[in-house]
């Protein structure tokens, strides 16, 4: 198992008040899924993802991720979590404008502490795979929506993450782009990468082989070797 | 640390003007330090150089009698002896010794003439074969004392350039035989300073300094004094430091050992190696309590530099908000996020200190061109300047940096 969540919560205090976001979430990945989390907006999908992508902790429960609990991890270690097991792809593509596609791809290696030569061959290799050979020297600027965020896969990949996370990875493309982008996916996940997609799109969700959907806080599926019923020990009174 | 210099320059450039205007409280702050420094270290310098070095850095070691410079007359001086060679070799291989000369000296001698010419008020000299090498002086007309001139007490003189004009009135005086205390001498050569030395003439007493040799001096084999002034005289000596800051070491070593040429207890007289430092150095103190209140209020420039920086570096992390996001969901941990605000802080600073140097050394010579003093480039100011900006940035660009590394990813990333 890639990815264990078990009884998660995830609060947020606001003023004199706690917000429950998320609620006695579970979830099991196997390596080599291809999951679509979706729901509507406020349903908790991006509060899932921060936490599924290490940009958060929770609080209540356990996260297990690639074997290791991760629920009680500090700062530096979510830091390297980040850097060495998961890859982020945004919906913004979230490019760096000034540098180039090849330089862009460049910036977790620079982070692990990759030798500059071997950074750029890898990221040439990277962008080669994702169909963007001929636009290295390209800054954003000079690129297309689906080349964008096909640089992005490309800088997601380069680390060889565990999880593939992508956010709403087409929802600035049109959809000649948007179809792209779910090849490129598809090829990857076919190659053995496990791909965790949050969206709201019942189309682009539509292409991954497992989906659970969240609502009000809550995650379902009629899948229940993904989100398995939940055994709880005790429901607090607000949420039966 | 290779790739966060490098982005700070990206990022320096990519806001040429912005970066500009920033640099601009520390360039206009460093150099008004470093126009100040240098401006102040050139006084210095010409103070040190004029007043105690006179050009040639030679220290005067002379006989006393009490408070006065022991003043020969026809009389034998008793209680002390000449200098021996060993004592004379003594001195020129004490360290920092490039040179040493033992002469006898008159001033103001009447007995001096050439026909019906009289030099009144010139001085002789009685030299010895290092007197011209160690006052830096050159014979350019004619030819210098040789070997047997000393050896076989040849009566011959050199002139400088004022008494030749005084005795003989522009005509050539090589040749021509001049009358010490009634013993003729003639004529081999005439002298000058090897380097022309234009001290800064300020006041009379700098001129009197300078210049006492209007009235003309002669130069004689110091084998040849006692034939003109009685006695094999004691003598004084100029002693040649390698430096002028150790003048005064070399002054008083040598002093030393002149003082064993006093045989006599019971007398006054004593070898006194002439100590201008001191005085320069209480000159230079008064320059120098005035820089360090003008860089005071130079440095206050530099503070609302700095201040000036920490701003545009908060303006410049909230713009990057979304940057800071993403580089820290790819893995940047809090460190990477400091350093990078950090670096371009100080890379920005610095950039305003070296240029703010070139700037301070223009304006020094400027200053230098229209007061008329003199620069002195100081190497460790400018390291220091240098420096200094730097840990201005580091100092100003701490708040920002913190407060970018402190971001929280996912906030940041939800940015617009």
């Amino acid at each position: 198992m890639i990815l264990e969540m078990k009884n998660v919560y995830k609060d947020f205090p606001q003023g004199d008040f706690t917000v429950n976001v998320l609620k006695h979430i579970n979830i099991q990945i196997q390596e080599g899924d291809y999951v679509a989390i979706t729901g509507p907006s406020g349903s908790g999908k991006t509060t899932m993802m921060n936490l599924i992508g290490c940009l958060d902790s929770v609080t209540k429960g356990q996260m297990i991720l690639d074997g290791e609990d991760v629920s009680s991890y500090t700062d530096n270690q979510l830091s390297d979590l980040r850097l060495h097991k998961i890859g982020f792809v945004f919906q913004n593509f979230e490019l760096l404008g000034q540098k180039s596609a090849l330089k862009n791809v460049c910036v977790p290696l620079a982070f692990a502490g990759v030798p500059k030569k071997e950074q750029y061959e890898r990221a040439k290799e990277a962008l080669e795979r994702v169909g963007l050979g001929e636009r290295l020297d390209f800054r954003p600027n000079q690129l297309s929506g689906g080349q964008k965020q096909r640089v992005a896969i490309a800088r997601a990949m380069i680390n060889r993450p565990r999880i593939l996370l992508a956010d709403e990875p087409t929802g600035a493309l049109d959809s000649a782009s948007g179809k792209a982008v779910m090849e490129l996916f598809q090829q990857l996940n076919d190659e053995g990468t496990t791909i965790i997609m949050i969206t709201h799109d019942a189309d682009v969700a539509a292409k991954a082989k497992r989906r659970a959907v969240m609502r009000d806080g809550v995650l379902t599926s009629d899948d229940p070797t993904l989100v398995p019923p939940y055994e709880g020990e005790e429901v607090p009174e607000d949420d039966k | 640390m290779r790739d966060n210099l490098i982005e700070a320059l990206q990022e320096i450039w990519s806001h040429k003007m912005r970066s500009f205007l920033t640099m601009l409280g520390v360039i206009i702050g460093i150099a008004s330090i470093i126009a100040i420094v240098s401006t102040i270290k050139g006084t210095n310098d010409q103070i040190m150089k004029d007043l105690v070095g006179k050009g040639n850095n030679n220290v005067s070691i002379s006989l006393y009698q009490g408070d006065y410079e022991y003043y020969f007359d026809e009389e034998q001086v008793s209680g002390i002896t000449q200098t021996t060679e060993e004592q004379q070799e003594e001195i020129r291989s004490l360290d920092h010794v490039e040179d040493a000369t033992f002469y006898n000296f008159r001033s103001y001698v009447d007995s001096l003439s050439a026909g019906s010419q009289n030099l009144s008020g010139g001085k002789i000299y009685g030299i010895d074969e290092h007197f011209l090498n160690t006052c830096g002086y050159v014979v350019y007309k004619g030819r210098a004392f040789v070997e047997q001139d000393y050896n076989n007490n040849n009566k011959v003189a050199l002139l400088d350039s004022t008494a030749a004009d005084i005795l003989f009135s522009g005509e050539n005086p090589i040749g021509e035989t001049i009358e010490i205390s009634g013993e003729p001498f003639i004529i081999v050569g005439l002298y000058q300073q090897k380097t022309a030395f234009e001290p800064d003439i300020q006041s009379l007493s700098d001129y009197e300094t300078y210049y006492t040799d209007s009235y003309g001096t002669v130069l004689i084999p110091n084998v040849d004094w006692a034939i003109c002034f009685r006695f094999d005289e004691p003598q004084n000596a100029y002693v040649r430091a390698d430096e002028t800051e150790n003048m005064s070491d070399v002054g008083k070593a040598a002093q030393k050992v002149m003082q064993q040429c006093i045989t006599a207890t019971d007398t006054e007289l004593k070898y006194t190696a002439e100590d201008l430092t001191e005085e320069a150095k209480q000159q230079q103190q008064l320059s120098n309590s005035t820089n360090n209140l003008l860089i005071w209020v130079a440095s206050i420039a530099l503070l609302v530099g700095g201040i000036g920086v920490m701003n545009i570096m908060l303006v410049s992390v909230t713009e990057r908000t979304r940057e800071i996001g993403l580089k820290r969901s790819l893995g940047a941990r809090r460190r990477r996020i400091l350093m990078q605000f950090l670096t371009e802080s100080a890379v920005l600073t610095s950039l305003g200190g070296a240029l703010g140097v070139v700037i301070g050394i223009v304006m020094a010579k400027i200053i230098s061109q229209i007061s008329g003093t003199p620069v002195g480039i100081s190497v460790p100011a400018i390291l220091v300047s240098v420096g200094f900006s730097m840990i201005i940035g580091i100092v100003f660009g701490l708040l920002p940096s913190v407060k970018a590394a402190n971001l929280n990813p996912i906030d940041a990333l939800r940015r617009e």
